[in-house]
């Protein structure tokens, strides 16, 4: 449960008919949190949680300290001022580049993430980091009071992710094609079935894609050029990565495996670079 | 109707609501013949803090996938003050914007939709195929044509109905059958690879395979009650060996769809 323990603040516009609970803070104004928990089961019917939050949040008159009745034209730009504000800082985390080493997604360094508010908090007490979903600016009496209400996610790291020559790559797909038997028939002219005549195994296949980000404003970034520059030595190691509870947990899948046809997609405006290659064992 | 509780057990630990209001639904989908019932309930009710959670292991940096950092949560029973419902989903908890110390009101959704047939799962040799298939080519004989050139000199007039100009039919004897098993593999946390690998080529006098009949490295061969003994019953297929199959692995969702193609001699269905 990310939320330690509401004060109940009413707010004091002069626009308020009736008082809302809430809690104030210097970006988001006065505010309520509400928070939707949403499971997802995967093929094995067990679930995985993801959480919504929802911020519904008003700018006030009386706490910005201006006067509508004296000057409703600077009120009004008082409360537009801080509504711009909030709405830059969804824009900013919107348009903020995927940190290059996955160990900085959604902590306090990602820029893709918004702090929310105290005392919002995990169940340890760490302050929560969300990515954003939405913004609204609510119909009402503008020069009172501004409303707004905004959705934030939860941000998840994948369980999992590979690394091939130790440069991880995201959305990897990993497709292993073990020894298959290299096959004559011969159809018989009399009898059912064939006969077969099974010269060798093949050796097996392992393909590999996924997808390094660029910085913005980067086509090719330093940290793929690193890796096809360590693929010119015919060799690839791949490992598996996972978050446990005690930390990182690294598994070596193949090591000295030979390269074979690796290749990059440059798509500058997905700010990333797709890599593919391929392994014989 | 108003309730003085309800309660939700499943791995991840007992949530109890108390005073709470309970709402339920019952969905009929039709699709053909196929009919799905799907009851959901919804429950708005107080629960406490520390149960609460349990369900929900909210953290600054959190994983997703299954089996990591947090367990999975599964299927519970949900009681209710008149019956109780075992494996029942629990869909959402929604927590709205509230003062709260040690309780708080929620909204959960819990959905009771298992089904009571498509709940098989097959093992390829240790490998776990959820959701599985299973497609059969059945034996046939197959048709050979060939085709003659028919005449191109002025005046010639070409009966479509004579058999001359049409085309030399042979039947072949019966092929060997192509079967092919597929699923979904969950990938945890201790997967071998190389182990895998070797289950999958299945060749005789690898580490996780015996020889059956051919000498080590060639195929290994089995029958289809060693794969899934109900299919057995009435496909007793026998001499079944793997001419292909792929793990393509889905990494970050620590999920892979796994295909076998395998082959035999033609038999008939039981």
């Amino acid at each position: 449960m990310p939320i330690a323990n509401f004060n109940a603040i009413p707010i004091t516009g002069p626009g308020d008919q009736i008082p809302v609970l809430s809690r104030y803070d210097p970006i988001w104004g006065f505010y309520t949190f509400r928070q939707l928990l949403e499971n997802t089961f995967n093929d094995a019917q067990v679930y995985h949680s993801r959480a919504v939050f929802q911020i519904d949040g008003a700018f006030t008159c009386d706490a910005e300290e201006v006067d509508p009745d004296a000057d409703p034209a600077g009120a009004l730009i008082a409360l537009t001022t801080k509504y711009e504000a909030l709405e830059a800082l969804f824009s900013a985390a919107g348009a903020a580049a995927r940190p290059i080493d996955t160990a900085d997604w959604f902590t306090a360094t990602d820029a893709r993430c918004i702090q929310l508010p105290t005392p919002i908090a995990d169940k340890l007490g760490h302050r929560l980091h969300a990515i954003p979903l939405g913004l609204t600016l609510i119909e009402g009496q503008y020069a009172l009071t501004l409303r707004y209400s905004a959705t934030l996610g939860e941000p998840q790291v994948p369980s999992s992710i590979l690394l091939v020559n130790g440069f991880a790559l995201n959305d990897a797909q990993v497709q292993i094609d073990p020894p298959k038997p290299i096959v004559t028939r011969h159809r018989m002219v009399a009898g059912e079935g064939s006969m077969v005549n099974i010269r060798n195994y093949t050796q097996p296949t392992i393909s590999v894609s996924g997808v390094m980000p660029s910085r913005a404003g980067e086509l090719l970034s330093e940290r793929a050029v690193a890796l096809s520059q360590s693929l010119l030595a015919g060799f690839m190691e791949l490992k598996r990565v996972r978050w446990s509870p005690t930390g990182l947990v690294v598994t070596t899948l193949y090591s000295n495996l030979p390269v074979d046809s690796p290749s990059v997609d440059i798509r500058p405006n997905d700010r990333g670079v797709s890599v593919s290659v391929k392994g014989l064992a | 109707m108003a309730s003085e509780s309800a309660k939700f057990v499943n791995n991840l630990g007992t949530l109890s609501f108390s005073n709470c209001l309970i709402e339920i639904a019952d969905d009929w989908q039709w699709s053909g013949g196929i009919v799905t019932r799907a009851r959901r309930i919804r429950l708005t009710g107080v629960v406490r803090r520390a149960e609460f959670d349990a369900f929900d292991e909210m953290s600054s940096t959190r994983a997703i996938g299954v089996g990591v950092a947090t367990e999975p949560g599964q299927r519970g029973v949900l009681t209710l003050p008149w019956t109780s419902i075992a494996k029942m989903k629990l869909q959402s908890i929604d927590m709205p914007g509230d003062t709260w110390l040690h309780t708080v009101n929620v909204t959960a959704e819990f959905v009771d939709d298992d089904p009571d047939s498509s709940k098989y799962e097959c093992s390829f040799f240790g490998i776990t195929l959820i959701n599985p298939r299973f497609v059969l080519q059945l034996p046939f004989r197959s048709v050979r044509d060939e085709y003659v050139q028919m005449p191109i000199s002025g005046g010639t007039i070409i009966n479509t109905l004579d058999a001359t100009f049409g085309a030399i039919r042979s039947r072949q004897t019966y092929d060997n059958m192509r079967c092919v098993l597929s699923g979904t593999h969950l990938i945890e946390e201790d997967f071998d690879v190389q182990k895998t690998v070797e289950i999958l080529a299945h060749r005789g006098g690898t580490n996780n395979v015996a020889s059956t009949g051919l000498p080590p490295g060639y195929p290994a061969y089995f029958n289809m009650a060693d794969l899934s003994p109900e299919l057995a019953t009435h496909l007793p297929l026998t001499n079944l060996w793997v001419i292909d199959s792929t793990l393509a692995w889905s990494f970050e969702r620590d999920q892979a769809d796994v295909t076998v193609q395998m082959e035999c001699p033609p038999q008939l269905l039981a």
